[in-house]
């Protein structure tokens, strides 16, 4: 078949037609590039903070290739073993802590310290030579408190080497002297480097008292046949808490602990583009009715099917392109404050990282023109099928249109069912993939969004009546004109209800998590005190709770019981497997909800160290059951305990196994706990109880926390946590409000004449602008109604399948009504807001002018 | 053209250039040169800051001064050798520690890494035979038992490698050092009094007082012990030279090297030598050497004695440094006439501090006769 | 000029056995069920009949829009039910030009633009395209109006722009729809004045449906559509 291309005054004609209809290019444009700014913008957060984490990672691992590593922290005497003893030449002691620089011109600054022994380093080749810079090693090793900045930092906070700055450790105020400036080998790895400070082993010790302790060694191995036998021979000389792995794989896994909460982003990212889509939709499929007249005359002339499609598709090409540029523009823009709102989320359920470098590379830019122009030839693909088989007769009358959209409702229906029971069966498939989850959530909302046309003509018919009754005859003209316009309501209404529905199965998933994370809280946390070890510190000179400690707290007045509590890592097939230790009382261990078992008959074998009790997270990854047999690693030999019950729990991603002391000593361990749980009796005061305690502990590194405020402290988190998702609920949002703005106008633009009409008729000024308010009013409503079941269901889903695949948490439904309220409102609001504007410029139109102007 | 058009193309020339100036700002990942992360020159050019100077001629204490001088900045205990097995197998070996003192009294500190002196040990090995030459360097604080010296018993040692004696007298020294698959495992002896360099062991390198180090030298130390390269040992014998040098301040700023011999002679008689060059390439007057007799005796050459004239160069295909390699050496006053050229060429240290400092061999006269003889040379600041 | 025609009468268009039908939701209407007919080259027929009674079909059928059921048409020795949809659409392109009642001139071109466009489509060379859209505009005697657009003329100006533009690539037939439909009786008259010029001079074979007795007049040949048939009137 041949192709003929529009002829250029075909696409000089277009271009007018678009700058003739500023309004409608804008919105369009508006649409597509918000959609994809907020793509855009997720995804440089997100890359940025994976790209962030890189860096640090390379930097400052440089050429090591494994790493010792202990929960807290190693004893410097087996670096000494290491590299003198066993000989291993590179081998290199790490210690790390965070110090704080105040009061600078913006905000306190925080450090990642990494104090290392400069001479032993040289092999690592880390990413911090001194660039043209000279090091001031006798300060460095000589003088306590040097260390080494990025010339980035340094510049600015406006230090040279040689001077001293202070800085604060765990509050304390001390002095740095800046022994020399660190540059990098690229911009890119300096960002990375501006969050360090490198000091001299001696120093960090005893910035964090942490003399004789190490935070981690690094060694470069051999990558051939010797290495198992090296490994071996480390293994041995490791004490219990200790364990050596790659850093390939430890710093593979830490960036997979993000994984998920990424794709999370990403896909509710992705709902706004699909709002987005939906406007360019709208505005490409009104454009081209708007303009059968005029393409019926130009087949008239002569012109082809193709030449016609070719030019709707341009049109589209071209608002996809110059939208997708702006929307990566602004998403630059926007992806700074989603930075800190990402890495905040990520510091808060992962792990430290400081991100202060956006990452924008091609990458972004061409997702951006991909999803841009992607998005809006896909949506331009049905407008454009549509004017190519606009008969050169001169157009089909509308009401012939409207009549041919409504034939099409029912199979659209049909599809839209049929798209929605593939959902269904997508997420029912074996398997616990992510993406799997994703994919069948926005099929299903495709499915919906099919179905929707049928439900909005339902709707309109049954509730004709009641606004005939309520709105008089300009009610009833405004529910009409929805209806009988559908080509050109529908699509409005449907990304106002996408949106809606997204911010209602949003919330409604946050609410249940939320509750499930409060219950939790509450019967997790049974005894009314804990003393904690400070966690995270190397310098655990007691990192054990004495049973000394436990007798005499056990002894204060009022106090009915003691829990001890120890968490270690173990590893089993080169994966992490994280232990809770427990010497619990019943009364404590009554605190756990079961998925599967119960209390009564776990009690007495958990008790006894006869079986174990695992984490709904770890069942749902490890496929394990109630009454399974769990084999765990024991010191010498692989030990096996019966599963006495599957508990809820949001601490941990990847699962936990709670098992007694005793269990824990029959697999060869000591136990060596480092909570302490203090029960009260019932109704007596905390006080007296807490100033004993403090009196008894006495000690720094020990630290008395009340249930409650444990309770709220992590609550705080928790809605810290979900900032990120709100914001992007929000955005989504305001994409939907522009398509439902430049719905409205449109509609209400090409009908200038036909109202102009009816005020040459006698329509009055205010009955017209009631007309235009109620019809948009309308258009909230149907959107909210729809919405609401759209997005209980998709609450289902996020809580049910992606919770679940993300996460392994299951919760309980928990439907607050506020949110269908909430998101009525929203939906009537916003849809008020964008028929204000069309309202008051139909009412201002005078008729006459209207009536002349074809 | 209307007024559209106009439109059109300027918003097309606004957004292309929109989209040019991005690209423009987009940060350029070029990678920066790194440097060398610190040189030694670095650190012994550091001033004084605490540390005593040589200046006035001290009594030696022997087996004491075998130990360290911590008042002094800079110490080092340099040995070299030439080494063979049985069948005639050739090595030569050079093992040297330095010690840096940082700082004087500095204050307690908590941390048992505080130090304030670290100590850099250079090792290499010349496989001649295979024309191999290993070179290994270390650096260590002196905290934690990584690395320290000491008298009694003698023992200096940087982690595993160390030069030490089970003998109050210090005699005779071990010396280990093992890196990668190379080792050695050497025993020195020495049954003659020490060698004082300089004026009774005041060794001056430049005209300002306090620029000197106390230097006393074993120039012919029997050897015998094992070498080992990857999976063979060699037992060899040989001889060795140990040079022993504590100061503060040696070198001026504008001293740009030393062209150093150690010779043993077929005649029993022991030659050492030193010239100092200065920026220019002028020979720095203060420059002098030592000829220890047969009998133990020494004398003392100075700079007039002697002409040193280079005979050939070689350059380092690493490091591209041209080094006089083969030298014409006269003392016309005592009848000496030697050439010194290299047993192999390429052993360049291209450690922290690049330098080439390798095992030779000498042919020559002396009083009208023909004399053999081998040693080590070290030609720094090229 | 009339002579000549009346002498050697070859068809340029002649149909044939024509049937022609339209849905109507469930009913459906014929319109045609055996029409035919011959228009000859260089004449000028004027299509008379009441509202309804297919002329603007017939129109349609003409220039290849749309396709009888059965029959045949030939327009200059093509058959047109024999061709595919583009190939009826760039036989259009190159030999029909169509005049509206209703103009439907491109509102967002120029005058110069409305007329270039259909040698634009047939690929005729820009300095033949502007030297003939200046003729043409000429002709049709508004060369100082070459850069309005279409809003800013008045009926009969826009209706004389849609003729320049029906006839600026010399096509063999021109088919027009009631040209005087939305124009008063003196703009009608001189548009009707100006059509039959052009046509004559450039032998274009003219179908005009019209209601109008002035323009029947001029016409070579008169044909009444009624009951789907044709038939000759005075």
């Amino acid at each position: 078949m041949n192709f003929y291309f529009p002829s250029p005054t075909l696409f000089r004609a277009s271009l007018r037609y678009m700058l003739r209809h500023p309004w409608q290019l804008a919105m369009s444009f508006l649409g597509i590039a918000l959609g994809v700014a907020v793509v855009v913008a997720i995804d440089i957060a997100s890359a940025s903070a994976d790209r962030a984490f890189a860096l640090s990672a390379e930097q400052l691992s440089g050429r090591a290739t494994h790493e010792i590593v202990a929960d807290n922290g190693l004893d410097e005497q087996l670096y000494f073993a290491l590299r003198r003893d066993f000989g291993l030449r590179n081998v290199a002691p790490i210690l790390e802590g965070t110090i704080t620089i105040p009061n600078t011109n913006v905000a306190s600054i925080r450090l990642q310290v990494m104090g290392i022994d400069l001479l032993a380093d040289g092999p690592f080749n880390r990413n911090t030579s001194s660039d043209g810079q000279r090091i001031d090693m006798q300060a460095m090793l000589t003088q306590a408190g040097s260390g080494l900045l990025s010339k980035t930092l340094a510049d600015e906070l406006a230090v040279k080497e040689g001077e001293t700055i202070g800085v604060e450790i765990d509050g304390k105020a001390t002095q740095l002297f800046v022994a020399g400036l660190l540059q990098s080998r690229d911009d890119a790895s300096e960002q990375a480097l501006k969050n360090f400070l490198m000091v001299d082993i001696a120093t960090a010790q005893e910035w964090f008292q942490a003399e004789g302790r190490l935070s981690r060694i690094q060694l470069i191995l051999p990558e051939d046949s010797s290495t198992e036998t090296i490994l071996t021979q480390i293994r041995a000389l490791l004490p219990d808490n200790a364990r050596i792995e790659t850093l390939q794989s430890r710093n593979t896994a830490l960036a997979q602990m993000t994984r998920a909460f990424r794709l999370n982003l990403t896909a509710m990212s992705l709902l706004a583009l699909v709002v987005g889509s939906f406007i360019i939709f709208n505005a490409m499929t009104f454009s081209v009715l708007r303009r059968r007249a005029l393409f019926g005359t130009l087949r008239a002339l002569g012109n082809t099917r193709s030449e016609i499609g070719l030019l709707v598709l341009t049109e589209a090409l071209v608002l996809g392109f110059t939208g997708a540029i702006a929307g990566w523009l602004l998403g630059l823009l926007i992806s700074k404050g989603l930075l800190s709102l990402v890495t905040r989320t990520i510091n808060d359920l992962y792990f430290v990282l400081e991100v202060q470098q956006l990452h924008i590379g091609w990458q972004q830019f061409f997702i951006a023109l991909g999803l841009g122009i992607g998005a809006s030839l896909v949506a331009a693909f049905f407008p454009a099928l549509e004017a190519t088989r606009t008969q050169a007769r001169v157009a089909m009358l509308r009401i012939e249109l409207e009549q041919r959209v409504k034939g099409w409702m029912k199979w659209l229906a049909i599809v839209g069912v049929i798209f929605m029971a593939c959902a269904w069966l997508i997420v029912e498939l074996p398997g616990q993939s992510l993406i799997i989850g994703f994919v069948g959530m926005f099929v299903f909302l495709l499915g919906y969004a099919l179905l929707s046309p049928l439900l909005i003509l339902k709707l309109c018919r049954v509730s004709q009546s009641s606004v005939k009754r309520i709105g008089g005859f300009t009610g009833n003209l405004a529910i009409r004109n929805v209806y009988t316009s559908f080509s050109r309501t529908g699509i409005a209404i449907i990304a106002l209800m996408i949106a809606m529905a997204t911010a209602v199965g949003v919330s409604v998933m946050i609410s249940s998590f939320r509750v499930a994370v409060d219950q939790w809280l509450s019967y997790s946390l049974q005894a009314d005190m804990y003393v904690t070890t400070v966690k995270g510190s190397i310098n655990n000179k007691t990192p054990v709770i004495e049973n000394k400690l436990a007798t005499q707290v056990a002894a204060i007045q009022n106090v009915d019981v003691i829990s001890r509590g120890q968490r270690i890592k173990l590893q089993q097939d080169g994966k992490d497997l994280n232990l809770l230790v427990l010497d619990v009382p019943e009364r404590g261990f009554k605190g756990y909800q079961y998925k599967e078992g119960d209390t009564q008959s776990a009690w007495p074998v958990f008790e006894s160290g006869q079986a174990v009790l695992i984490s709904e997270p770890y069942a749902y990854r490890h496929n394990i059951k109630l009454g399974d047999i769990l084999t765990l690693p024991g010191k010498n030999n692989d030990i096996s305990f019966p599963v006495a019950g599957v508990y809820y729990d949001y601490s941990s991603e990847r699962g936990i196994v709670v098992l007694s002391h005793k269990a824990f000593n029959a697999a060869g361990y000591d136990f060596q706990p480092t909570t302490l749980g203090v029960y009260i009796n019932e109704g007596k005061p905390f006080n007296a109880v807490r100033t004993q305690l403090q009196q008894i502990i006495g000690n720094d590194n020990l630290l008395i926390r009340e249930s409650k405020a444990i309770h709220e402290a992590s609550l705080a988190v928790f809605d810290r946590t979900f900032t990120i998702t709100q914001v992007l609920r929000l955005l989504t949002i305001i994409v939907a409000v522009v398509g439902v703005f430049s719905a409205l106008m449109a509609l209400h633009l090409e009908r200038t004449k036909d109202f102009a009409v009816m005020r040459a008729t006698g329509l009055t000024v205010a009955e017209l602008r009631r007309i235009v308010l109620l019809e948009s009013g309308i258009i909230g409503i149907i959107s909210g109604v729809l919405a609401i079941p759209l997005g209980l269901l998709l609450a289902r889903f996020l809580i049910s399948e992606i919770n679940q695949r993300s996460f392994g948490w299951s919760m309980a439904y928990h439907l607050d009504y506020s949110h269908i309220v909430l998101a009525l409102l929203l939906a009537v609001g916003s849809a008020l807001v964008a028929g204000i504007y069309p309202a008051r410029k139909l009412a201002s139109t005078l008729p006459a002018a209207a009536l002349r102007n074809d | 053209m209307n007024k559209r058009t106009i439109i059109a193309i300027g918003f097309i020339i606004v957004l292309v250039s929109v989209l040019v100036s991005v690209l423009i700002m987009l940060p350029e990942n070029t990678p920066k040169q790194a440097s060398q992360e610190f040189t030694l020159g670095e650190i012994f050019d550091d001033d004084a800051g605490g540390f005593s100077k040589a200046t006035t001629i001290i009594p030696f204490s022997f087996p004491a001064d075998h130990g360290p001088h911590p008042d002094f900045k800079n110490e080092w205990w340099y040995y070299t050798g030439n080494l063979k097995t049985l069948q005639g197998r050739k090595f030569g070996y050079q093992l040297t520690f330095f010690r840096l003192g940082l700082a004087r009294h500095t204050e307690k500190r908590s941390s048992n890494w505080a130090a304030d002196t670290l100590y850099m040990a250079h090792f290499a090995l010349t496989d001649i035979q295979n024309g191999k030459f290993y070179s290994f360097e270390r650096f260590a604080r002196q905290a934690q038992d990584l690395s320290g010296a000491q008298s009694q018993p003698f023992k200096v040692w940087l982690e595993d490698w160390s030069t030490s004696s089970e003998n109050a007298s210090a005699l005779p020294m071990k010396l280990f050092a093992k890196e990668d698959n190379v080792s050695i495992d050497l025993t020195l002896n020495y049954n003659k009094p020490p060698v004082l360099q300089g004026d009774q062991g005041l060794s001056q390198k430049s005209d300002r007082p306090g620029n000197a180090s106390y230097y006393y030298s074993f120039p012919l130390m029997p050897t015998t012990g094992h070498v080992r390269i990857g999976e063979d040992a060699f037992e060899i014998t040989g001889n060795s030279w140990m040079d022993r040098e504590w100061s503060t301040s040696a070198l001026e700023k504008n001293q740009a090297g030393w062209d150093w011999f150690a010779l043993q002679l077929s005649d029993n008689r022991q030659l050492m030598f030193y010239q100092i060059r200065w920026d220019d390439g002028r020979i720095d007057p203060i420059s002098e050497g030592t000829l220890v007799m047969a009998n133990g005796s020494s004398q003392k050459i100075l700079l007039k004695d002697i002409t040193l004239k280079p005979l050939s160069y070689w350059q380092s295909p690493i490091t591209d440094k041209r080094y006089p390699i083969k030298w014409q050496m006269q003392l016309p006053s005592r009848e000496l006439d030697l050439i010194i050229e290299p047993k192999m060429l390429a052993q360049e240290m291209n450690l922290s501090v690049i330098y080439w400092e390798g095992a030779v061999k000498v042919q020559g006269s002396a009083n009208g006769e023909a004399i053999t003889g081998q040693g080590y040379i070290e030609l720094s600041g090229y | 000029m009339t002579k000549k025609a009346v002498n050697n009468p070859t068809p340029l268009v002649t149909l044939r056995n024509i049937a022609k039908s339209y849905q109507e939701g469930v009913v459906s209407r014929n319109i045609f069920t055996d029409l035919s007919g011959q228009f000859n080259a260089g004449e000028i027929t004027a299509l008379l009949g009441r509202s309804g009674c297919g002329k603007s079909t017939l129109l349609n059928l003409i220039s290849g829009i749309d396709l009888p059921d059965s029959g045949s048409i030939v327009v200059n020795n093509c058959a047109l039910q024999d061709m595919n949809d583009t190939e009826r659409t760039l036989f259009r392109r190159h030999h029909i030009g169509f005049v509206f009642q209703s103009f439907n001139l491109i509102p967002t071109l120029t005058v110069r633009e409305n007329v270039i466009l259909p040698l634009e489509m047939i690929g005729e060379s820009e300095k033949n395209r502007l030297e003939r859209v200046s003729s043409i505009l000429e002709q049709v005697g508004l060369q100082d109006r070459a850069d309005n657009f279409p809003e800013q003329l008045s009926g009969g100006e826009q209706q004389r722009v849609a003729i320049a533009r029906a006839i600026s690539h010399k096509p063999r037939l021109l088919l027009a729809d009631e040209p005087t439909g939305n124009l008063d009786a003196a703009t009608g008259a001189i548009i009707m004045t100006l059509l039959e010029s052009l046509v004559r001079d450039n032998n274009i074979t003219l179908i005009i449906v019209t209601h109008s007795d002035e323009v029947a007049a001029i016409a070579d040949q008169r044909l009444q559509v009624a009951q789907g048939q044709l038939t000759q009137t005075i």
